[in-house]
């Protein structure tokens, strides 16, 4: 090879490398930041509950007693210092969303490129495509290690505040914890990758396990005779590399050896298959269905029913583990005031600690409905950068109506969704013995919309003025009052603020009729800001990516 | 005879550069126009207007008489689009797709859309991500021809098929234009420009250069005139209406622009061999006419 045939080639690979940074850099800054930023509220928040070794004491015997507790967090061991508590709330959810994170990139670089005809250019260029796949990989990995040392860092920099008083080592265990399931699960992504043709089913196969997993650890957690479980799972192994009290290194061997092969088989079956191609094939014939093909808004449907199915299954069993868990919670907590006084904050109600715990769970189902609500608009937004809405204008498809229209099946699906959840949890209080009233639940089902139609609203506004802008808009508001939350429930924030986060409007106390008021102003503005974004949406180009 | 397609001072500018600048069109009931320029002359920007996809930043552009962007999916009725790279649901079958169009343009002629698939060579029973891109683009094709609508609107809708498929295109194309549709065709191929259009639109840089019937631009152009001699060849530089003079050995070649008697009495001074005069092919016309200096 001459030296410029060879300079040329090694400037090809740093433009690969750098391409698979540039598409998962953002994404890794933000989990980073994320993951940090959680954890260090959370001992914050425990420090400050709790500032006195004795209060901590009593904390940890009564959470012990508690194991169910465990089922979406950590284990209910070592949480008498800021650190135990740290990893009890943070590692096991952290983790998840690591690992989910992870596998979307690992099957977007690796699959989701080729899929939308991108990555033809790169594999056909002076690389083979098992090549251009390692160095994509390698800048996926660049990326990943900087989200990890973002982490650690704000772990390590908050360790030296008093209320959380952490060894940097104990950090630097932590964040790895946090993110070992996803360098596990990144590397099932590229190896399902190669499997499917589709980036979306490439993705199913490793989250139908990574959810399993998680549900095994979340068993071992709660039953203590299947505590063996854990040895199966990567969050279990997560669990007990317990960094804080009894560190165990060892386990984070399993995720460091099994990462490598996963990847290596990936990487070997690229090359053994033509551009385009998975290893489970699929028939090239195929039966048509012509179920829902008689107007734009029908195929809308057809084209989002396994998102609406998907979410209203996940979003009902979150409610249902909640509510399974609402009666051994409580009096576990029962009997520690300074927690009850901490869940009742959160849960809307200080006196009964039950209800407190079914308000707890109200707001991860309204989390999931807004993050319903926020996938489907991005399903919208997609059809429009993907042309596919040029398909449907160049036909006799008004705009408005079909915006209109798809935004009524959202409601729709996010109305049956949030129903069922109360329902569920009615029925399933009732088996514990625990006796709500059904008609003021129905009336919180319906309460619990306010916030939805008004985050779809929003989209909606954004989608009509500034379409690249509706999602990502979506989800920052989401973030905003998350964060807003959880900051409140620590240090006192200004009303205005406070006001300013959508969980501040959710009915939480499944004892109290909701506000209507409330609801009404919602909904009106959601109305409103919805009515603004159709009609900018008429009027506007049609923005393909 | 009516208008079906009529822009006036149609302009699209995205930041200041224009895509479409001032575009003055008029296409008639049944006629075949033919619409021509190099990439990125604003051949998709000016169907995307009349589409109502894009709104005009000035000018407006009127359909069956009516502004496109007033009731785009009324119109939309009596019109039929195939874009240049079709974008269906990579799940659906092409018979789902093609079921799926028919019922949403509202009006489809069953038996002619067998014809077509037959025709076509087209097999409906596969996920439209296992086509081939030129299969996709018989997708757009069967549904639009299929829908008989009033005005077919193609943007280089030739581009992935074979010259075999082509020409089937160019069949019904044809037959279209006998049941007195209309049809404004964007197009790279110049043969079926020549072969199918009426009229010819060039447009470059945003900006209509030339519109005629074929013959009418033919004579804009030059006639390229070849000659050998047993000797060096005439100086002919100071012959009027001449231009781009080459000289090979015996040979000459140049092309004339204007009246062509000053150049025959040079030539025939010199005791041409052979003497050759054409007019310019397709190509070359509109080679000049794409050619940045010469506009
Ligand atoms: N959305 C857009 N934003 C900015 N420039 C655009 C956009 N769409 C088209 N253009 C520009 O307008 C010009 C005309 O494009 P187009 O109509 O697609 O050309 P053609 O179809 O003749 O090849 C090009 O220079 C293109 O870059
Ligand atoms: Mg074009």
């Amino acid at each position: 090879m001459t030296r410029a045939a060879s300079a040329k080639h090694l400037s090809v690979r740093v433009a690969l490398w750098r391409l698979g940074i540039r598409q998962s850099l953002k994404g890794a800054l933000v989990v980073g930041v994320l993951v940090g930023f959680m954890a260090v509220v959370q001992g914050l928040a425990f420090g400050s509950t709790y500032p006195d070794e004795k209060s901590r004491q009593a904390f940890a015997t009564t959470m012990e007693s508690a194991p169910a507790l465990g089922i979406l967090y950590g284990e209910t061991k070592n949480l008498a210092s800021s650190a135990g508590y740290m990893v009890y709330r943070t590692v096991p959810i952290m983790a998840l969303v690591v690992s989910v994170w992870a596998l979307l990139t690992t099957t977007k670089l690796l699959r989701g490129q080729e899929e939308d005809g991108r990555w033809e250019v790169v594999a056909a260029g002076s690389t083979t495509p098992r090549q251009a796949s390692m160095l994509t990989l390698l800048g996926f990995t660049t990326s990943f290690f900087t989200a990890f040392l973002v982490a650690a860092l704000i772990l390590i920099l908050a360790g030296s505040f008093p209320e959380l008083s952490t060894q940097p080592s104990t950090s630097i265990f932590i964040a790895a914890a946090i993110f070992l399931p996803g360098l596990l699960f990144a590397a099932a992504g590229v190896l399902t990758s190669q499997l499917a043709i589709t980036r979306r089913r490439a993705a199913m196969y490793v989250l139908v396990p990574l959810l399993t997993f998680f549900g095994l650890r979340s068993i071992a957690n709660t039953i203590p005779d299947w505590y063996w479980l854990k040895n199966v799972s990567p969050f279990g192994w997560s669990d007990m590399i317990n960094p804080v009290l009894d560190p165990m290194p060892v386990w984070l061997l399993p995720a460091l050896l099994l990462s490598p092969l996963l990847t290596g088989a990936g990487i070997y079956l690229i090359g053994k298959r033509d551009y385009g191609a998975g290893f489970i094939a699929e028939a090239t014939k195929a039966a048509s269905r012509l179920f829902l093909l008689r107007s734009a808004l029908g195929l809308g449907l057809r084209q989002n029913l396994s998102l609406y199915v998907g979410w209203s299954v996940a979003t009902l069993a979150i409610s249902v583990l909640v509510a399974s868990i609402m009666g051994i919670a409580a009096e576990a907590v029962a009997e520690s005031p300074n927690l009850g006084a901490f869940i009742g904050q959160l849960g809307g109600s200080t006196n009964d600690l039950k209800i407190a715990f079914l308000g707890a769970g109200m707001v991860f189902v309204t989390i999931a409905l807004l993050i319903m609500a926020t996938a489907s608009m991005s399903s919208i937004r997609k059809d429009e950068a993907k042309n596919y809405l040029d398909t449907l204008l160049a036909q006799p498809v008004r705009r408005s109506h079909w915006l209109a229209g798809r935004l009524f099946h959202i409601l729709v699906a996010t109305a049956i969704i949030s129903m069922a959840c109360v329902l569920s949890t009615w029925a399933i209080a009732g088996a514990q013995g625990i006796t709500l009233n059904l008609w003021t639940m129905m009336q919180i089902g319906i309460a619990l919309m306010g916030t939805v139609i008004f985050l779809l609203g929003f989209g909606v506004l954004l989608f009509g003025i500034a379409p690249r802008f509706a999602v990502i808009g979506m989800y920052s508001l989401i973030a905003w009052s998350f964060v807003i939350d959880i900051l409140g429930s620590v240090i006192t924030l200004h009303e205005i603020i406070v006001k300013s986060s959508l969980f501040h409007y959710v009915p939480v106390n499944a004892a109290k009729t909701p506000d209507w008021g409330i609801f009404i102003l919602l909904v009106l503005f959601g109305i409103a800001l919805a009515g603004v974004g159709i009609a900018a949406f008429s009027k506007r180009d049609i923005v393909t990516e | 005879m009516t208008a079906i397609i009529e822009t006036k001072g149609l302009t699209k500018r995205y930041g200041n550069a224009a895509a479409l600048d001032g575009l003055d069109l008029t296409v008639r009931k049944g006629e075949v126009l033919g619409y021509l320029g190099p990439n990125g002359a604003g051949k998709t920007t000016t169907i995307r207007l009349l589409l109502g996809l894009i709104k005009p930043s000035d000018g407006q552009a009127l359909l069956f008489g009516e502004p496109a962007s007033a009731d785009p999916a009324g119109l939309h009725k009596k019109i039929a689009y195939v874009p240049g790279e079709t974008s269906y649901w990579p799940t659906m079958t092409g018979a789902e797709t093609l079921r799926f169009l028919a019922n949403i343009h509202g009006s489809v002629d069953h038996e002619y859309e067998q014809e077509l698939i037959k025709k076509f060579g087209f097999d409906p029973d596969k996920k439209v991500r296992n086509y081939s891109k030129g299969n996709r683009q018989k997708i757009a094709l069967i549904a639009a021809l299929a829908s008989r609508a009033e005005l077919l609107i193609f943007d280089e809708p030739t581009s992935g098929l074979d010259p075999v498929m082509a020409k089937v295109f160019r069949d019904e194309v044809r037959a279209a234009k006998q049941n007195g549709q209309t049809i404004f065709l964007s197009s790279h191929i110049l043969e079926e420009v020549e072969e199918l259009c009426d009229r010819v639109a060039v447009l470059r840089l945003g900006r209509l250069v030339e519109i005629g019937t074929l013959d009418e631009l033919r004579h804009l152009s030059a006639l390229t005139v070849e000659a050998s001699f047993k000797a060096t060849p005439p100086d002919i530089s100071h012959v009027k209406h001449v231009s781009n003079i080459e000289i090979r050995g015996n040979r000459l070649r140049c092309n004339v622009n204007g009246p062509i008697s000053d150049l025959l009495s040079t030539l025939a001074k010199a005791q041409p061999v052979s003497l050759l005069s054409r007019k310019p092919s397709l190509e070359e016309l509109f080679l000049a006419l794409y050619d940045e200096d010469k506009k």
